[in-house]
């Protein structure tokens, strides 16, 4: 679905089901340079199993407008402000990478409200290369090429697709070259300068 | 394509590792119509697109999906689909981005089938062409209107081997948010590969150079990944709600694999031009030597282009890597490493001269085909085009006596000398 959200178009992937506020969410926060496409198969397969689900696209991400947010702290007030904006309140939250340290964020401004934290390849920190985080700025399209080589690793082009007929590495790529130009060197920063991790994983 | 492996690696590798429980080396070929579903549960995800998975042979099969992600890797899009045929491809592609109402813009320098498809029969579904010279970007470009919703043209033209700008057509089409789709079987991603130089969508006949042996029949659509669907008044077919599955966007849930998952869900459901399981494992054995055969098929073309030109009995030579051809400078552009290995020639003495040459060769076969790792030829004047006349000929840019060449893989001074009994028994008919 698309809504008007803080002056932007804001897109929310809800895995093809409408969203029932009235229901447990899980709420799929993406990686660095992904967007609501990294979670498709897990959104759908929730949703039709009866959970609401939402995937945001987070600003300048995706179908989303919008300017990039520039920190961790940033996207998880975002984020807050959006589960306050669609009135939810049963919130699970999946994060992915990135969405791991925004979910960290969100936990300390939620003050131990939602009702789990679930990491997919997450940590408290995640330092970031210095090669690839100019990269980013200077030519995103070969940074995303980069990480998603990197990220599917040497037999990417030869294991099998549960998608018939779709590339790891193509589909990969230009799910990233879809973000704004921009949106990577922020996420890329937001990660490398982020460093409260445990802090905000306190209860409180 | 990834940055881990080339070109030659992939050809042989993409989309297979081999299989864990039986170790086998080779693509298995998955002879089956159907699936085993574990529980109703999996069966309703598998159908509700919840995940990814074979529901029935018809719209996905292991093997023919080792092939698509072989495809997919070597043009280095996003994903693809075999099917029946280039022509069932070609077919797919129109009827997923159109309907009636719709417009497309069309080289008029194409192989007949894709003429007819576009000419007569998608008219009497509404969907109308207006057909373009391909060499023309202006031309092109005064021929989109508001309903436009592809251009579609051949890299390199069959017969009349015209090369498009590729680049010059893409920017156009960029600019009027409109898809670029590619016919790109005579280059094959060896020579080219069009989303480099801005494509949106190829189409493959893999029953020519990808497969390579003249044994099987198949087709492929290749998407790029880098054109944007969103815009739901103009392409409600993939970036609207579908009539099933709960209304999904194709847009929206798939992003740079739109297309194939819309083509997957209504055309290979709908219409059914599945690709069989073997023809697929045949295809790919050809593809594992494709960098291979098609450094060979130039390398035999360049030669046979010197003999040809050379010939006292040839009249003319057409083939976009010879400076006489109107499209060279193009061609040197945009396929650095040759421009295929079709050539079109005259033989002096018209009509009858074709005919007696074709009759006399003898290692060279005479068929409708091209991309075979045998030479090939075919003399429209005497065959497919033997009811035209001269002069209806001309109008369709073809000679009567014209000859269509496809070099084969074959010891070029055999290829030479098969030719020069040809020539020799058209000598005696011209005295």
């Amino acid at each position: 679905m698309i809504i008007n959200f803080k002056g932007a178009k804001t897109y929310i992937g809800t895995g093809g089901k409408s969203l029932d506020i009235n229901k447990m969410t899980l709420c799929f926060l993406h990686g660095s340079g992904q967007n609501h496409l990294s979670f498709v198969q897990q959104a759908r397969f929730f949703a039709y199993k009866g959970y609401s689900v939402i995937v945001p696209d987070m600003p300048a991400h995706g179908f989303s407008d919008g300017n990039p947010c520039k920190s961790i702290k940033e996207n998880a007030e975002w984020i807050n402000d959006l589960l306050v904006k669609l009135n939810l309140k049963d919130v699970v939250v999946i994060g992915h990478s990135q969405g791991c340290l925004v979910a960290l964020e969100l936990n300390r401004i939620l003050k131990n409200s939602l009702e789990a934290l679930i990491f997919v390849a997450g940590s408290n920190e995640i330092p970031v290369n210095q090669f690839l985080l100019d990269l980013s700025k200077e030519n995103p399209q070969k940074a995303s090429q980069m990480m998603v080589t990197w990220g599917h690793g040497i037999d990417g082009d030869m294991s099998i697709n549960k998608w018939p007929g779709h590339s790891h590495y193509g589909e990969g790529n230009n799910i990233m070259c879809m973000n704004k130009p921009t949106a990577l060197k922020y996420d890329l920063h937001s990660c490398n300068d982020y460093s409260d991790g445990i802090d905000a994983a306190k209860k409180y | 394509m990834s940055e881990n492996y080339k070109f030659d690696t992939l050809s042989l590798h993409a989309g297979h590792i081999p299989d864990k429980e039986t170790g086998s080396r080779a693509v298995p070929i998955y002879q089956t119509t159907s699936y085993v579903f574990n529980s109703t549960e999996e069966a309703a995800s598998l159908y509700n697109m919840e995940v990814g998975g074979h529901l029935y042979t018809r719209i996905s099969n292991p093997t023919v999906a080792a092939l698509e992600q072989r495809l997919a890797a070597l043009e280095g899009g996003a994903s693809a689909l075999a099917c029946s045929s280039g022509m069932a491809a070609m077919h797919l592609v129109v009827s997923a981005i159109c309907s009636s109402g719709d417009h497309i813009v069309a080289s008029s320098k194409m192989y007949g089938a894709n003429i007819n498809l576009l000419q007569h029969t998608m008219p009497r579904f509404g969907i109308n062409t207006d057909f373009v010279n391909p060499n023309d970007p202006e031309e092109i470009k005064s021929a989109i209107k508001p309903n436009t919703k592809l251009v579609f043209g051949e890299v390199i033209g069959n017969p009349g081997l015209d090369i498009m700008d590729v680049p010059e057509i893409a920017k156009i089409c960029n600019t009027k948010n409109i898809p670029l789709v590619l016919d790109a079987t005579f280059n094959t991603p060896y020579l080219m590969q069009p989303f480099k130089h801005g494509a949106n969508i190829i189409v493959h006949s893999l029953t020519k150079w990808l497969g390579g042996h003249g044994i099987a029949i198949g087709g492929a659509i290749v998407n790029g990944g880098n054109f944007d669907w969103g815009d739901k008044d103009k392409f409600p077919t993939i970036s609207g709600p579908h009539f099933a599955l709960g209304g999904i966007s194709f847009w929206e849930e798939f992003g740079p694999s739109a297309l194939i998952a819309k083509i997957r869900a209504e055309g290979m459901y709908n219409f059914g031009p599945s690709l069989s399981p073997t023809n697929a494992f045949y295809l790919m054995q050809g593809i594992e030597t494709l960098p291979l055969r098609m450094k060979r098929h130039i390398e035999n073309t360049h030669s046979i282009l010197d003999f040809l030109v050379n010939h006292e009995m040839v009249e003319w030579v057409k083939h976009p890597d010879l400076e006489t051809h109107p499209d060279h400078e193009v061609a040197k552009r945009i396929l650095p490493k040759g421009s295929g290995s079709i050539v079109a020639f005259g033989i002096k003495g018209g009509r009858e001269a074709g005919k007696t040459f074709i009759e006399s060769v003898q290692l060279a076969s005479h068929l409708a085909n091209v991309g075979d790792a045998k030479t090939l030829l075919i003399h429209p004047g005497s065959t497919t085009h033997s009811h035209l006349s001269s002069e209806a000929m001309k109008e369709g840019g073809l000679t009567d006596d014209m000859i269509r060449l496809s070099v084969g893989l074959e010891d070029i001074n055999d290829i030479t000398k098969d030719f020069e009994k040809g020539f020799k028994a058209v000598k005696k008919l011209n005295k």
